[in-house]
């Protein structure tokens, strides 16, 4: 069921809005240290 | 009148949590109270000195400058934490295996150690190594949180953002979860803009997870202590040594036992004393509102 225009918990998935590209944006700052360090302990001496 | 019986012996099923609170919170407490008026100059000897102990550490300017830098700290942690947590909260998918993935990612900072997050910010901001010290540089910004100052106090916020904004986000997700479909569908009808939906329903029914948001971000960024212990050690110079780094140098460095304990309870009532005035302060305008 589709919610009033814009609210936010707008269950009209699907649709890839701007606003999700804060989302992407914020889910990289999140686990790029992950990532990166995960990367780094799994690399062989060189 | 109330004429139902009543049984004291209902006291000895209270009487263990007494006995536990009293072992783990009353007795400790009381030992740095009894720590903070006396000088302990050997097992059983010790000198009564009243509030000398009190005098010196208000008077000293190190607790002044760790004092101003934890204020300015627990300020800009919810100036940032808040509103961003609002705004991932917002932006999440409600429904389906997005919205279950999102909650698993937004989760895992909190589910890692406190010293191995300042582990991951030693290695991942610095300036030779690192990929985000590195990059920063590369971008011709010169960054280096062991020898600035200023750029080693933003890496300590920047961190604190990383680790706990998820802790908002889950909050303001479950507030925003509670809300009942027909508040948006009799938006729909008024035809209301996204700003309105926000402003006066959004935010309103977030009020109390936001209350609890707020209070459990500033008494935690208030007592940081292992996160930059790792990362800057409190250094370069005292740039990042805040309130519990500093008692921890007075009490285990030093041990400066008199003076630790003096500090210990200053620290403890500032803390019950911001939080009370957040508390009321929030809970009064709820009230208000409400009328």
């Amino acid at each position: 069921m589709s919610t009033a225009k814009g609210p936010a918990l707008n269950p009209s998935t699907g649709k890839f809005r701007k606003r999700h590209i804060g989302l992407i944006v914020y889910f990289v700052f999140l686990l790029l240290p992950i990532y990166w360090l995960i990367a780094m302990s799994v690399r062989p001496n060189q | 009148m109330d004429k139902r019986p009543y049984d004291n012996k209902a006291w000895l099923l209270v009487l263990p949590v007494f006995l536990i609170v009293a072992i783990s919170a009353i007795i400790p407490l009381m030992t740095v109270v009894n720590y903070s008026v006396q000088d302990v100059l050997g097992p059983f000897q010790r000198v009564f000195v009243g509030t000398e102990w009190f005098e010196q550490v208000l008077n000293d300017g190190r607790l002044h400058g760790a004092f101003l830098r934890q204020m300015v700290f627990s300020g800009c942690v919810l100036l940032i934490q808040i509103p961003l947590g609002i705004a991932v909260a917002l932006t999440m998918p409600v429904k389906g295996w997005q919205s279950s993935l999102c909650l698993v990612l937004v989760a895992l900072p909190l589910l890692i150690p406190w010293n191995v997050v300042g582990t991951i910010w030693q290695l991942y901001a610095r300036p030779d190594i690192g990929l985000a010290g590195v990059a920063i540089n590369s971008l011709g910004i010169p960054y280096n949180y062991t020898s600035s100052a200023f750029d080693a106090w933003l890496t300590v916020l920047i961190m604190d953002v990383w680790h706990w904004t998820p802790l908002v986000i889950l909050l303001c997700y479950a507030g925003l979860r509670s809300i009942p479909e027909a508040f948006y569908q009799a938006a729909k009808i008024d035809g209301a803009s996204a700003w309105a939906v926000f402003r006066y329903i959004q935010l309103p029914k977030m009020r109390r997870v936001l209350t609890i948001a707020i209070l459990l971000r500033f008494m935690d960024s208030f007592m940081i202590y292992t996160e930059p212990f790792v990362l800057t050690g409190g250094g370069p110079g005292n740039a990042t040594t805040f309130l519990s780094q500093f008692l921890a140098q007075i009490a285990v460095g030093q041990f400066d036992l008199g003076p630790a304990a003096a500090f210990s309870l200053i620290y403890f009532l500032v803390i019950l004393l911001l939080s009370w005035i957040f508390y009321t302060y929030i809970t009064h305008t709820d009230r208000e509102d409400a009328r």
